[in-house]
């Protein structure tokens, strides 16, 4: 429960007890956090970790990929964050983890892999694949197909 | 499309959030927030499968292949999802009566099931999702 009510005191801190005046603002962040979205992506060009295009809503679409294994970067892996990407393209995409997560004392993020329980700083998502990336433990995705 | 799908799950449990600006129940509001984005780290299944996973977000850390543990009632709306730590295979068990559905037992359908079950394997090393789309009855994508 620490974590939820962190989870939430983050957009809210008012969200607690009986009837009261919210921040209209923060309710608007809260939604753009489970509800935002973003089309027309292009994988950044080259794979690396450098070029790798920075996701920042909860469902993006990746329509552009000029070659094999072009990038994406995921957010920071903040515990209750779920990140949908969907490649709907031909060609292959490289997913990265952050290499330096602020929350989580500068350590890298990493991604744990289907059936896999070590994690690594790229997955790849094959063409036409959604994936989803959960976040429940601080700088760790969990790959979801 | 969102929109109105959104207004109808929110309206169901917060029935002032209509209307003009007005006083809403900041617990209420905060419990929607925990349904959306709440995570437990350190689940524990156990032989007799009495540990309930309540929360949006379940990482199972403790256990033996084979215990079990208990999704929470199944009502509509509701999704939870399970990861294990290891390659361990647990079994996900449904409530044995929910009183929202006249106290009948939950019942599940696993990936491809012919025919629903009160139980369902989760493998080890992935996310299993547990939605309910309708009283009583849950699906899951494995």
């Amino acid at each position: 429960m620490d974590i939820i009510n962190s989870q939430i005191d983050k957009y809210l801190t008012a969200w607690h007890g009986g009837p009261q005046l919210i921040s209209g603002d923060r309710l608007q962040k809260l939604a753009i956090e489970l509800m935002n979205y973003e089309n027309g992506i292009q994988a950044g060009v080259g794979g690396t970790l450098a070029a790798a295009y920075p996701l920042k809503a909860r469902y993006s679409i990746v329509n552009f990929v000029n070659n094999e294994s072009d990038s994406v970067l995921l957010p920071f892996a903040i515990p209750g964050s779920i990140i949908n990407v969907a490649n709907i393209t031909a060609k292959g995409i490289t997913v990265y983890a952050q290499a330096e997560n602020p929350h989580n004392g500068g350590l890298p993020d990493s991604i744990f892999p289907i059936a896999s329980s070590t994690g690594v700083p790229s997955s790849g998502q094959s063409p036409f694949v959604s994936n989803i990336y959960y976040c429940i433990v601080k700088g760790q995705w969990v790959l979801f197909f | 499309m969102s929109q109105p799908i959104t207004e109808t799950l929110l309206d169901q449990y917060l029935p002032e959030w209509n209307g003009a600006p007005k006083l809403i129940t900041g617990q209420l509001l905060g419990n929607m927030v925990s349904a959306e984005i709440s995570v437990e780290s350190d689940f524990a299944v156990t032989p007799d499968g009495s540990h309930q996973a309540t929360q949006a977000l379940t990482q199972i850390t403790g256990g033996n292949p084979g215990d079990s543990f208990l999704l929470p009632l199944a009502i509509p709306g509701t999704q939870i999802n399970v990861y294990i730590t290891t390659l361990a295979t647990f079994v996900a068990n449904c409530q044995p009566s929910n009183p929202n559905n006249g106290g009948l037992p939950d019942i599940i359908w696993p990936l491809l099931a012919t025919i629903p079950s009160t139980s369902s394997d989760v493998n080890g090393a992935i996310i299993q999702s547990f939605y309910c789309p309708k009283i009583g009855v849950w699906f899951t994508n494995f």
